[in-house]
């Protein structure tokens, strides 16, 4: 999440006239709206995972190492070629390896850092270039 | 600088998890060339030694200035400067506040102080040679293929992996206890006999704990309060300064 920070940041701020009175702060502050709801939804997401990984000899102990070891049989079937059509490959939805969470997973590694700070800058020069105007 | 990282990173084929009782396989998911097709990019492990090495080379042949040894004591009220512990201070056009989790930066930007508290994890950590778990063939499993494997169970997730730097194989613990009023902030040496004791039950752990050499602790530290604002005028935090994660992903 550090790294995807810095490379927001520093694409978003990028050649941006920091010089503009008021910019760098509205700028730093478009930064955090960016980022904010993403990592706080990953230290939650963090904290739940390791309740789950946690968890003593019991009943719910159970009930995720079955879970788990359904949704692995699926796995080892999808990747030989043995599920039927149509059934997709996200059927370890929020599961305790997070890994094999494809939705999670996506949202995860499928985020373009430099993209967004790119549409960020983008959008900062159009207020900057209206301000100007004025 | 992706090229230059990958020359220190290991590759794992799989990511296993495992009962911690009897090491049963609960879950694997392939990693390797799957998940670099999916994702355009490899998954990849990395001794942090490496990666700052790297970014430190990267960062001083674009011209940045690095000086260490200077930790950064305050922020001035006016927050474009800051001040150095010989005294030294920098003025800046910006300030990025990257100073992890006992950010100084943080509480200047937030007017007061924020604890950091004990998430109530120790974490411990103990690396050997790859070698020796090379030599005894019921542990094979864990470093052939590469690969990485967590161990779930009462307290929280053992994990263990290898690492390209010095050809280390590394063991990561998670262990609960009640959370501390004044947490240790920095990690310490702990007798390999507690990890033992702590670890009563997991075999595997046992196996480990008695091959290796010396052993370090930590606290897991998490907010008292969520940071509202990470920025100010010239000011901005990034990283563990403003969201500090625990390490269970």
């Amino acid at each position: 999440m550090a790294i995807e920070d810095a490379v927001v940041l520093s694409t978003l701020l990028g050649t941006l006239p920091i010089e503009q009175p008021g910019l760098l702060e509205r700028a730093l502050g478009e930064f955090q709206r960016i980022r904010y709801d993403r990592v706080n939804f990953l230290q939650r997401k963090a904290v739940t995972l390791y309740e789950q990984y946690a968890l003593s000899d019991g009943k719910a102990q159970q009930e995720r190492d079955q879970c788990l070891k359904s949704e692995n049989m699926l796995m080892e079937a999808f990747h030989a070629g043995e599920l039927k059509e149509g059934l997709g490959n996200d059927f370890a939805h929020n599961s305790v390896n997070f890994l094999t969470d494809v939705s999670f997973r996506n949202w995860v590694f499928g985020y373009d850092a430099e993209a967004v700070g790119k549409e960020a800058r983008s959008n900062l020069s159009l207020i900057y270039n209206k301000d100007a105007k004025l | 600088m992706l090229d230059k990282v990958l020359q220190h990173v290991y590759f794992p084929e799989h990511a296993s998890l495992r009962s911690y009782k009897t090491n049963e396989l609960l879950s694997r998911q392939k990693m390797g060339k799957y998940m670099r097709d999916l994702y355009e990019a490899p998954f990849a492990v990395i001794h942090r030694y490496d990666l700052y090495r790297v970014l430190y080379e990267e960062a001083c042949a674009a011209g940045v200035k690095v000086l260490f040894s200077h930790p950064v004591i305050t922020l001035n009220s006016a927050m474009s400067s800051i001040t150095v512990a010989n005294g030294l201070t920098f003025s800046a056009d910006l300030i990025v506040g990257a100073d992890g989790e006992r950010s100084v930066c943080r509480e200047a930007v937030a007017g007061r102080t924020i604890k950091r508290k004990d998430s109530g994890v120790h974490v411990f950590r103990f690396m050997m040679p790859r070698s020796r778990i090379a030599a005894i063939p019921h542990l094979r499993y864990l470093i052939d293929p590469p690969c990485i494997n967590l161990m779930v169970g009462p307290g929280g997730p053992s994990m263990c992996y290898c690492v390209r730097y010095d050809d280390l194989f590394n063991v990561v613990l998670a262990l609960q206890h009640e959370a501390l009023e004044d947490p240790p902030m920095l990690p310490h040496e702990v007798p390999l006999a507690t990890v033992k004791e702590e670890f009563e039950g997991w075999p595997l752990i046992q196996e480990l704990v008695g091959l290796a050499d010396r052993c370090i602790r930590w606290t897991s530290l998490i907010d008292s309060e969520t940071l509202e604002r990470w920025t100010s005028k010239k000011v901005v935090l990034i990283g563990d300064a403003c969201h500090i994660m625990t390490p269970w992903m």
